[in-house]
């Protein structure tokens, strides 16, 4: 199939299911099929040759609407490419256009300021958050590939909702120059896709050092080549049974890790994570607080809207929850707390990857909720309770789908070191062979 | 906007507490007092002068000079 035809399929698929979906918030059509005209007569092909992207709509892309689903950037257009994107072009793929999110990536509900999202499996149910245009795009068949955010869990928690593949890659291993902003310090963009060979390949592509984002290691990325892993020794921390409010899923989580058992020399062993049950409470101090900081430049003066009078209500309470926890008379107490017991999530994971391999764990506590729900927004929080710790710790983890319950798919995490990519996505390979 | 505010102190709150519960071996803080860089240079009652003596045109104490001519 040529790439023209390709990508015409791919605009078949999105003018039927989008209206319903909500997955992509704009869709280059012109552009598109214009690229793979051009693709289509040339003779050396680059990595990603004809792979067709959907990318969140906080990553910058030239001449595309760069809204993060808010009315306060809603007429935004991109005016460079950050490096994933540039890496992607480079290398002979296409962006289609720019998938929803919650706004500014604040969320697990998925439908941001602009429009909803639906879970592809249940449509009375959100796709989880807050790369959900990401995930439904792959999920319903509407791209090859899609590119995500995760900070806590957005790019994992609807990979798993929507019953697909989803990587946050280590901090520092893909730059970040052209992501506009959640939490600089631990904002990571990642991939998500249908099978691993697919999404390593991308992995490949965009990791590495650039000049543009200093906290980039200056590392050389090995070849994620997916390679048969010997001697593996997974570890289950006991504190994600209490955490894990659902008891069927952590069932199925469990029943998974047996069903790991199957694989070769692998083993199992119990580890001690006891700083990750305060996963929430640290996270979300430290957010709050470069949150407000990062979003102080849009006053309106120099693009977009006024963030406070232009935005939705939870983007609102981390701008306020994260101006009053900066004030001087805290002293930084909150955020200093925070980055402690950030440090102490990262030193139980140290030593816990003393002993194991790779740690296993559900994703969520919970199914994705039905829009007809209102969550708390400690609630929530409490949905990234088992993604956040990866973030604290800056180290990479993924997600693939094991089963589904009542008609909604569950997934697997697999946490791994810090730039140990290549085994993670070794070992997920191995992994999705025994669910399949 | 009040009320948001108010329940997004309530919540931080709420994790502080959970938070101040964990005991720390060393001291992860940095302590803002002791760390006010004070400079033991004494103020240069000259420096006026030597920069009104630099500029390309004065009138009085002050400078006057368009843009990019200095």
């Amino acid at each position: 199939m040529g790439v023209e035809e390709k990508v015409k399929k791919f605009l078949k698929v999105i003018e039927e299911k989008n209206p319903e979906l909500g997955a992509f918030l704009f869709v280059d059509k012109k552009g598109a099929l214009a690229r793979a005209r051009t693709l289509d007569k040339k003779t050396k092909k680059g990595k990603l040759f004809g792979l067709c992207f959907a990318v969140k709509a906080n990553i910058n892309v030239i001449g595309m609407p760069i809204s993060c689903s808010s009315k306060t950037l809603k007429d935004y257009i991109g005016t460079f490419n950050a490096d994933v994107v540039q890496n992607i072009l480079d290398e002979d793929g296409i962006i289609l256009g720019m998938a929803n999110q919650d706004e500014f990536a604040c969320g697990i509900g998925g439908s941001g300021g602009l429009q909803k999202t639906k879970n592809p499996h249940d449509t009375s149910r959100v796709a989880g958050g807050s790369s959900s245009g990401s995930a439904v795009a792959v999920a319903a068949g509407m791209c090859d590939v899609a590119l995500g955010s995760d900070t806590g869990g957005s790019i994992r928690n609807p990979a798993s909702h929507c019953g697909i593949i989803g990587i946050k890659p280590s901090y520092g291993r893909v730059s970040r120059y052209g992501l506009i902003d959640l939490s600089m310090s631990l904002d990571q963009i990642g991939v998500l896709g249908n099978d691993i060979e697919t999404v390593s390949k991308v992995i490949q592509i965009i990791s590495g050092h650039s000049a543009n984002d200093p906290t980039t290691f200056d590392k050389k990325v090995p070849s994620y080549s997916l390679k048969e892993l010997q001697n593996v020794t997974i570890g289950v921390n006991k504190e994600f049974e209490e955490l894990c409010t659902n008891k069927e899923i952590h069932k199925m989580v469990m029943d998974a890790v047996e069903k790991l058992g199957s694989l070769k020399n692998l083993s199992k062993k119990m580890v001690d994570l006891k700083y990750t049950k305060l996963g929430v409470q640290t996270y979300y101090p430290l957010v709050y607080t470069e949150f407000y900081s990062g979003t102080r430049k849009f006053d309106g003066r120099k693009y977009g809207k006024v963030i406070e009078q232009s935005c939705g209500e939870e983007v609102l309470r981390r701008i306020l929850g994260g101006q009053e926890i900066s004030k001087a008379e805290h002293d930084g107490k909150y955020y200093r707390k925070a980055l402690a017991v950030k440090g102490l999530i990262k030193q139980d994971f140290d030593k816990a990857f003393e002993k194991v391999d790779f740690i296993v764990s559900p994703v969520t506590p919970e199914l994705p909720q039905k829009f007809s729900d209102k969550l708390s927004p400690q609630a929530e929080y409490a949905m990234d309770a088992f993604t956040i710790p990866a973030n604290l710790a800056g180290i990479c983890a993924g997600v693939i789908p094991i089963g589904k319950l009542n008609g909604i798919p569950v997934g697997l995490q697999i946490m791994a070191p810090a730039f140990s990519e290549d085994r993670l996505l070794s070992f997920m390979k191995m992994a999705q062979e025994v669910f399949e | 906007m009040k009320d948001i505010q108010k329940e997004a102190k309530r919540i931080m709150d709420s994790f502080m507490k959970e938070l101040d519960k964990v005991k720390f071996d060393g001291d992860f803080f940095v302590h803002r007092d002791d760390n006010i860089r004070s400079s033991k240079a004494k103020f240069d009652e000259t420096f006026a002068d030597r920069i009104l003596e630099n500029a390309p045109e004065t009138k009085k104490r002050w400078i006057q000079v368009e843009k990019k001519k200095w």
